[in-house]
């Protein structure tokens, strides 16, 4: 295998947009275009990451439409689509291209353009995830999902209700410093959890989870243009490694899981991605978690491998997941802040991380950064991608 | 009222409270049709208040019990918040009518 390169990496404004779908990927590919010096007909593949066009706006096709407005012909044109992890599948996909010999440069784009229905019908579009038959008949929605697991996490692991507002006022915090985070808006514990407002300010979305425990639906893209490594220093001075990727699915049915406290996909994908990548959860030293819910980013912090089962939210407590701790955890703001338009999240994290290692983060910039890690989470757990990016 | 049915696998013996083409623990496709339990036992649940299209309430109780032989379910219930670790009476009720049609699920009540 050929080994491959990040060499320009941008993303939109995470926010409504009154864009059109494809006209927001495209800015998403243009803000990673101009991100490195390259002739775009050397582009010789778009991967477009999104769940959904056909039900949220109504068009098919996308990625053709999409080479078609930037006028890249005849680069090869695919749509990638595993749920809220479709944006490190794309990855995975435009790695494996290069790193097989087929394509030397693919473009990677991954948007979503949620806001364009109701909040009703965007949470029955994501709750489409769930089995037809044994969970979705129930008014099951991902947000129930994550309600089920952490009432047992909690229970089980003695976290409380102050943990996870530390998880939401840390990544409000990190997203204040990033300019195209969705969320611009610092929050306090006295606020969300103990003043008497705080039922009104912070309603239960779906116990113990409350609206600030959530992430937004939001509309936006972010790009990646991927390499073979070999070639990089042709286009950018500071390209970044890809350098391990991990996969694993599990049951689609949340009940079914021996262990419903277990995210077993997300060990089994970390530990490729670190063998892949030959290194350990120690070696990481900045990482972007998959917090569509803070109880996710506790639980998938123990199961990536850097905190014990059971004491990451102690980790939380002692300040060692803010940016200047020991392992900062969604310098960007992750999906709780910086948004969740669902294709687009698994590259923007990437994005993130790429920023992060060639130390252009700005006020956010984790010191000496040179390993990152991405946990991008399809379904509830059962489609999970793990990203190991090293500066280059 | 109607019954509901749940498949054991003929192979390993696993029993799901749905219909599947294949065992998820050892990937046969034959099944024999069984009634689950009546009763089972409350293992988490949550009061879910950012409802999907298609339901006029303001809130729903959704949760998932264990039945004796150790297979769960996914169900509404059907009372006022209970803890998990709570025994349940399972039943087999309309819970939603779509297209004119009523579907039937299982709903969790409080035994005794």
């Amino acid at each position: 295998m050929r080994d491959v390169a990040i060499i320009g990496a941008g993303q939109t404004k995470f926010a409504r947009t009154e864009w059109p779908l494809v006209d927001l990927l495209v800015e998403g590919t243009r803000t990673a275009l101009a991100d490195v010096r390259i002739d775009e007909t050397l582009i010789q593949s778009v991967l477009v990451a999104n769940m959904g066009a056909g039900m949220l706006n109504h068009q098919s096709g996308v990625a053709s439409a999409v080479v078609d407005a930037l006028g890249i012909f005849p680069a090869h044109a695919e749509l990638v689509e595993n749920g809220p992890a479709s944006g490190a599948s794309a990855v995975k996909l435009g790695f494996l291209g290069i790193a097989a010999g087929y394509y030397d440069i693919v473009l990677v784009v991954g948007g979503e353009k949620m806001r364009a229905v109701t909040g009703w019908e965007s949470t029955d579009f994501v709750a489409t995830l769930t089995h037809p038959v044994a969970e979705y008949i129930y008014g099951i929605t991902l947000p129930s999902m994550a309600g089920l697991f952490a009432r047992l996490y909690m229970d089980k692991y003695g976290i409380t209700p102050e943990h996870l507002a530390m998880v939401a006022i840390k990544n409000h915090d990190n997203a204040m410093l990033n300019p195209v985070a969705h969320i611009q808006q610092p929050i306090t514990m006295e606020g969300i959890l103990h003043r008497p407002e705080a039922v009104v300010n912070n309603p239960i979305v779906a116990d113990p989870l409350r609206l600030f425990d959530c992430c937004p639906v939001s509309d936006g893209a972010a790009g990646l243009v991927l390499c073979a490594a070999d070639r990089a220093k042709e286009f950018c001075e500071k390209p970044v490694l890809v350098a391990g990727i991990g996969q694993a699915t599990d049951t689609q049915v949340l009940h079914e899981r021996e262990d419903p406290t277990d995210l077993k996909a997300v060990r089994l994908a970390s530990e490729q991605a670190f063998r892949m990548a030959g290194v350990r959860p120690s070696d990481v030293d900045v990482a972007e978690l998959h917090d569509a819910f803070t109880i996710l980013e506790i639980a998938e912090s123990e199961h990536a491998g850097f905190f014990e089962k059971g004491t990451g939210h102690r980790a939380i407590e002692r300040g060692e997941t803010r940016i200047g701790g020991k392992l900062p955890i969604n310098p960007s703001g992750g999906l709780k802040a910086r948004g969740h338009p669902v294709g687009a999240t698994g590259i923007a994290q990437l994005v993130e991380l790429v920023f992060q290692l060639r130390g252009d983060a700005g006020d956010r910039q984790v010191k000496d950064a040179r390993v990152g890690y991405a946990c991008n989470f399809g379904g509830f757990g059962n489609n999970v991608l793990a990203t190991i990016l090293k500066k280059g | 009222m109607k019954k509901p049915t749940a498949y054991k696998c003929t192979k390993c013996g696993r029993v799901t409270t749905y219909a599947r083409l294949r065992c998820l623990s050892c990937r046969n496709e034959r099944f024999e049709r069984v009634t689950p339990a009546e009763t089972a036992t409350l293992v988490t649940a949550t009061e879910v208040h950012m409802l999907p299209v298609g339901f006029d309430v303001r809130f729903l109780r959704v949760g998932i019990a264990e039945f004796p032989d150790g297979s769960r379910v996914t169900g509404w219930l059907v009372s006022e918040r209970i803890p998990p670790g709570t025994r349940v009476d399972v039943r087999w009720e309309p819970i939603r009518e779509r297209d004119g049609e009523k579907t039937y699920g299982f709903t969790f009540h409080p035994s005794g």
